[in-house]
This record gives structure tokens, C-alpha cells and sequence, in this order.
């Protein structure tokens, strides 16, 4: 892929990033958000295509889109009377909040900037899916097996939270 | 080849976007949005550090599968949560979550 190619791919990408996830944050109707925040994570999925990350890109994929947005949509419409709610903020808190978190971006976007990082040049991995297999299984194997014992308990724990008292 | 400071302001802006909505928005549920926001914004940087700077061992790409699964359980939980004090309360905004004030 040459280069002007990838530029128009990185910036229409980015554009489209930014927009769903300023519709995100500002939209006054929950289901219209979570929609959103599903076009925000397929968009997140195509800059890892881009940086030759398949399998993560693909994991994006089934387990944001496929996953986390259907839950949301469950328990967005399991509390049924909140897409009418008027969503509305603290309105004395807005300007100083806006400032803060502009100065923290711009201030990262300094030190990014004066930053030099050691590029490497060597060829990506083109077979990325055997690769994290095997390292799954040998290098982080103790994390892999943490991970799931967390998911289990996390799992256990949202059902124990969100069945109803009194019935056992 | 796109420079990595691109993809490093980029994920930067995205996580001040939801850092705004955790910050501003009163609704329970568009925290947790905001919070995916910013766990993908972080995703992101882990990738463009691991394609720029160590191509061969593909160790950010390892982070970031363990960053999903721990959104994954997050989200669960907190849906759990939210529900519970929905059930209680018939309510999901935080400004009137004061049943630990004192």
C-alpha cells in the first residue's frame, strides 16, 4: 500500500472516530449512544487492520461489537423509562472540566511531539494469529490463566449482583 | 508510512473525548459508554507502539487482547451494578446515588 493511500485511510478513519465518539458522549438518547459507540469500535477495529494487528482487529470485532454492545442494549432497555429521561449535566461544572481535560490533551500532545521514539525498521509479523497462540501458551501463560479466572468470577459475581433478593 | 505521534494524538484526543463524558454526563450508562471511549483510545496506543516500535515480538498486541477481556468482565459487572440500584431505586442518575453518604 503506498503511502497517499494510507494517509486518506488514516484521516477519513480518524475523522469518523472522533464524530462517533463525540455523538457518544453528547447524545441525549441512550440507544442512538450505545449505536455509536458500536460505529466507534468497528472504526477502532479498521486502524488495527491498518497496523497489521489482524487478529486484534477481528477480536475487536467479535467481542466489542458482538459482545459488549449487545449487553449495553440489554440493560439499556431492561431500564426501560431511561431513553426518555432528559440526560442533562452539571452546567457549573462544564467550563472547568473542558479546560482541564483540553490542557491534559494538549499537554500530551507536546510530549508526543518532542518525544523521539526508536522506530523500529524490521517487517511486521504477517502470521500474527500462530504467533499469539504459541505466546499465549508459553511466555503468557500465568496472565492467560489469571484472565480467565477473573472473567469467571466477574461472571459469577454480575449474576449473584443482579438476581433479584429473596429468591434463592 | 503514517508517523506513530499521528496515531499517539489521535488515541489522545479520543481518550480526552471520554474522559469529558465521565467527567460531565450524569447518567450511569453513558459512563460505562465513555469508559469503552477511553479503554479503545488506550487499545489503540498499545497497537501503534507495538506495529512502530517492536514489529517482531508482538507483545502490545498481547496487552491490548488482555485490555478486551478485561473490558469485557467490566462491563458485565458494572451492567450488574447498574441494574441492581436501578431495581432499588428507579433511578440511574448519579447525582442521586447517595445511599453510602453519611
Amino acid at each position: 500500500m503506498n503511502d497517499i493511500v494510507s494517509q486518506i485511510i488514516f484521516f477519513s478513519l480518524a475523522a469518523m472516530a472522533i464524530a462517533s465518539a463525540i455523538m457518544v458522549v453528547t447524545g441525549r438518547n441512550l440507544f442512538h449512544a450505545a449505536m455509536f459507540l458500536g460505529a466507534y469500535l468497528l472504526v477502532i477495529s479498521g486502524f488495527y487492520f491498518l497496523l497489521n494487528a489482524d487478529l486484534v482487529g477481528i477480536m475487536q470485532v467479535f467481542v466489542y461489537v458482538g459482545g459488549v454492545v449487545v449487553v449495553l442494549l440489554f440493560g439499556i432497555m431492561l431500564t426501560a423509562q431511561m431513553t426518555d429521561v432528559r440526560l442533562t449535566s452539571a452546567l457549573e461544572q462544564r467550563g472547568v472540566t473542558l479546560i482541564a481535560v483540553g490542557a491534559l490533551v494538549g499537554l500530551l500532545a507536546l510530549v508526543v511531539k518532542d518525544t523521539v521514539f526508536k522506530i523500529s525498521q524490521i517487517t511486521p509479523v504477517k502470521d500474527t494469529t500462530s504467533l499469539i497462540g504459541k505466546l499465549f501458551m508459553s511466555d503468557y501463560i500465568l496472565p492467560f490463566e489469571v484472565i480467565s479466572v477473573l472473567l469467571l468470577a466477574a461472571l459469577i459475581g454480575a449474576v449473584v449482583i443482579a438476581r433479584e433478593e429473596g429468591r434463592s | 508510512m503514517i508517523p506513530l505521534s499521528y496515531y499517539l494524538i489521535l488515541s489522545a484526543v479520543l481518550f480526552g473525548i471520554g474522559l469529558i463524558g465521565v467527567l460531565l454526563r450524569r447518567n450511569a450508562i453513558t459512563i460505562l459508554l465513555s469508559v469503552e471511549i477511553m479503554l479503545n483510545a488506550s487499545n489503540l496506543n498499545l497497537v501503534a507502539f507495538s506495529r512502530y516500535v517492536t514489529p517482531d515480538l508482538i507483545s502490545g498486541q498481547m496487552f491490548a487482547l488482555f485490555v478486551m477481556a478485561i473490558a469485557a468482565a467490566e462491563v458485565a459487572v458494572g451492567l450488574a451494578l447498574i441494574l441492581m440500584i436501578y431495581r432499588n431505586m428507579q433511578s440511574v442518575n448519579l447525582d442521586q446515588f447517595n445511599i453510602f453518604k453519611w
